[in-house]
């Protein structure tokens, strides 16, 4: 049979046992809501790169139009193609007849044919000047209509990429809400049970010598106390 | 603590990721949808524009050109100089004039099909932002908000003006100065400082 005192020391330490017990389970639960924290972000990090390599791709297909010799080629095809239409609409010089009197010498109609001849030429030379200079704003143009799409396309992945990452805050605190686990009653009634023994230990308990009753030289009965205090 | 109902599962953010996954998907569709129907705005598309252009404005060029070459023609009869190098100088002139004036026609042919393109890139262009806009209803005031001014009438194609008119008023004109003695195209032919008794004096 344990004396009061050895009750009230059993007890003290089955309370804090169980309040060791508690604090070791909160300390548990917290962990694992930091885990699910943790593994929310990573799930998102993951989601955040493939949207990155969606839109290096999409950038990657913007620059490509200007790397090493492509925008040369570009140019020279839109060269041809512009002053394809605009030499190609001139037209020969012997379409219309020379208008000469019939009394005019022969040199006179020669003369005439020459001359539209030769403006002609002056005419298609100019022409394909004007296609020149005018494939510059064909390139740009271009240029502008690439950009305009990969823009469009980046725009879609930046705003998939945005709202997702707006759904982390919701994402860690569900994980977190998850993962919390309450602290079992183990440790509330180890520390309730502690509570009880030490008191009962310490107030109700026999003692070694007097069996079920309280000592007589405790301090509950005041005989231990100094004198003028009983 | 025995007694505590249980604490149901958190199934928020599951919930809200599927709601995002469905709106990307309907994005997604969306774009598909938009670049199938705008598949039909190819290159035969605008080459078609061009056409359209070229088969509006040659004609009306060839009727002015026609129309100026038979009055230069009557102009130079009149005058008497049909047959000389004055009068071959004006009517190459006229020609000169009519083939930079028909390949400013096909310039300008191929700036009109680049506006189309640029239209149509323009509405496609709308028709994303639209799309995400549907998928987000948040962001569709803003994004139609911003594009209420930029919405101008398209330009429209008036007819020919007079391409030919400083050929038929001055040529004439200027080859009787020539012979009277003036400038005119100075082209050489009259040389009425030698031949004649009368002198201009200027």
């Amino acid at each position: 049979m344990c004396t009061g005192v050895e009750m009230a020391l059993i007890g003290t330490a089955a309370q804090m046992a169980g309040t060791a017990y508690n604090g070791q389970q909160q300390a548990k639960s917290q962990k694992a809501m930091v885990s699910a924290r943790n593994n929310a972000a990573l799930a998102e990090s993951t989601r955040q790169e493939k949207y990155q390599a969606d839109a290096d791709a999409e950038f990657n297909n913007s620059v490509k139009p200007y790397e090493g010799s492509q925008q040369q080629k570009t140019l020279a095809d839109a060269i041809t193609k512009r002053a394809g239409r605009t030499q190609g609409a001139v037209t020969e010089s012997t379409a219309y007849a020379t208008p000469t009197a019939k009394s005019a010498p022969s040199v006179v109609g020669s003369e005439i044919a020459r001359k539209m001849a030769d403006a002609a030429t002056s005419s298609k030379r100019r022409a394909g000047a004007l296609g020149r200079m005018n494939a510059w704003n064909d390139l740009q143009f271009g240029n502008r209509v690439n950009m305009v799409r990969q823009g469009d396309k980046l725009g879609e992945i930046s705003n998939f990429a945005g709202r997702s990452a707006a759904l982390l805050p919701l994402d860690q605190q569900s994980a977190a809400n998850n993962a919390y686990k309450a602290p079992g009653m183990f440790g509330d009634l180890l520390t309730a049970a502690g509570a009880g023994l030490s008191l009962y230990g310490m107030t109700a308990a026999p003692t070694a010598a007097s069996g079920l009753t309280a000592p007589n030289n405790s301090a509950w009965n005041g005989s231990a106390l100094p004198a003028g205090f009983a | 603590m025995c007694f505590s109902p249980s604490i149901p599962a958190d199934n928020s953010a599951e919930i809200a990721r599927k709601q995002e996954q469905e709106r990307q998907d309907r994005i997604d569709a969306g774009r598909s949808r938009i670049d199938e129907t705008f598949a039909k705005f190819d290159d035969p598309y605008f080459k078609q524009v061009e056409d359209n252009y070229t088969g509006y404005y040659m004609p009306q060029l060839e009727d002015q050109y026609q129309e100026a070459r038979r009055k230069k023609v009557l102009g130079l009869s009149r005058s008497g100089n049909l047959n000389s190098g004055s009068g071959a100088r004006q009517l190459s002139d006229l020609f000169g004039a009519y083939e930079d004036n028909r390949s400013l026609v096909g310039n300008s042919a191929l700036d009109a099909a680049n506006r189309a393109r640029s239209d149509v890139e323009g509405s496609r262009s709308d028709l994303y932002s639209q799309n995400r806009s549907a998928a987000d209803p948040s962001a569709a005031q803003s994004s139609a908000l911003a594009r209420a001014g930029t919405l101008t009438p398209p330009q429209s194609y008036s007819p020919l003006g007079d391409m030919f008119s400083k050929f038929i008023d001055n040529g004439a004109t200027a080859v009787q100065a020539e012979r009277a003695g003036y400038n005119g195209w100075n082209t050489g032919l009259f040389n009425s400082g030698t031949g004649g008794s009368s002198r201009v004096v200027r």
